[in-house]
């Protein structure tokens, strides 16, 4: 595989660790919560998250690619959630700037949650990539 | 490698399941949004006697949007030539409207002060101020909100 294609694999893994973590997110927290199309316990949520970041680690195992992946997990994540609640605002009349104000402050709490527990994920999948490949080759 | 591979599939398999929950999300929450930002009120009839402390209006509710619309609560009160003059309320309606259907409710309700009233010259219309708030509810997973109206009205 090419460095190009590793770079490409790693943003498409960041892509789709921020779909996943704003479906965890949105299906245990906020107005969408009841309106998701598959049910989240909210004490499932920490651990979701960090799973994903987990996943991310494993799927993208070098430093730099994996922190790139990690970048675009936050950015993916709360962009979208963005767009996901100024969404309906733009088809109705009166509340288009209340909704993009909704979903741009809860974001940070979206880019937050990502940034603290995703990283955490990935730190854990680190160590497995590091000493798991050596207790392996031993 | 392996393990990137299948860590890789596991996120796309997640990704994929986690678009579908999101756009139906996004779908119902634009459906419930058409819905809360169509709803239409209309006063279609006020009637007052002067002495009496009851009123009595008709008010039209329609519902634009796509969802059901369920209304669970109204409250409203009057001011009559800028003093607040009292009002009722309505916490037991159970009615359902359609997407493109309208409801007329029959309200009623009373003035706290018929003495104002009384007070005020018999050759000058009344002037009615209707205000209040609906609650509604356009899907049945989110909450109830409340939605705030107001009529002028002029009577005899």
């Amino acid at each position: 595989m090419t460095a190009a294609l590793r770079w490409a694999r790693a943003v498409i893994a960041g892509v789709f660790a921020g779909l996943a973590s704003l479906a965890v997110l949105t299906s245990t927290s906020g107005e969408l919560e009841a309106l998701v199309a598959f049910d989240i316990p909210t004490s499932l949520q920490i651990p979701a998250l960090m799973v994903i970041g987990f996943l991310t680690g494993l799927a993208v195992t070098d430093l730099a690619r994996s922190a790139t992946a990690y970048g675009v997990n936050c950015l993916t994540s709360s962009m979208l959630h963005i767009v996901l609640y100024a969404l309906p605002g733009l088809t109705t009349a009166n509340y288009t700037v209340s909704r993009f104000n909704n979903g741009f402050t809860t974001s940070f709490f979206v880019l937050m949650m990502v940034g603290v527990f995703a990283l955490m994920g990935q730190g854990a999948a680190l160590a497995v990539n590091v000493y798991g490949r050596g207790i392996l080759e031993e | 490698m392996r393990i990137e591979r299948a860590a890789f599939a596991a996120l796309a398999i997640l990704a994929l399941l986690s678009t579908y929950s999101l756009y139906v999300a996004a779908m119902r929450f634009g459906d419930a949004t058409e819905t809360f930002d169509g709803v239409e009120f209309e006063l279609v009839e006020f009637s007052y006697e002067r002495g009496s402390p009851d009123v009595a209006f008709v008010m039209a509710v329609t519902n634009n949007g796509v969802n059901d619309m369920r209304v669970t609560g109204l409250e409203y009160s009057w001011v009559v030539n800028g003093v607040l003059a009292g009002g009722g309320d309505d916490l037991e309606i159970r009615t359902v409207i359609e997407p493109g259907e309208t409801v007329n409710l029959n309200l009623s309700g009373r003035i706290t002060d018929t003495s104002y009233v009384d007070r005020l010259p018999a050759d000058e219309a009344i002037r009615w101020l209707v205000r209040g708030r609906i609650l509604i509810n356009v899907d049945e997973r989110m909450d109830s909100t409340w939605i705030g109206f107001a009529f002028r009205v002029e009577t005899e």
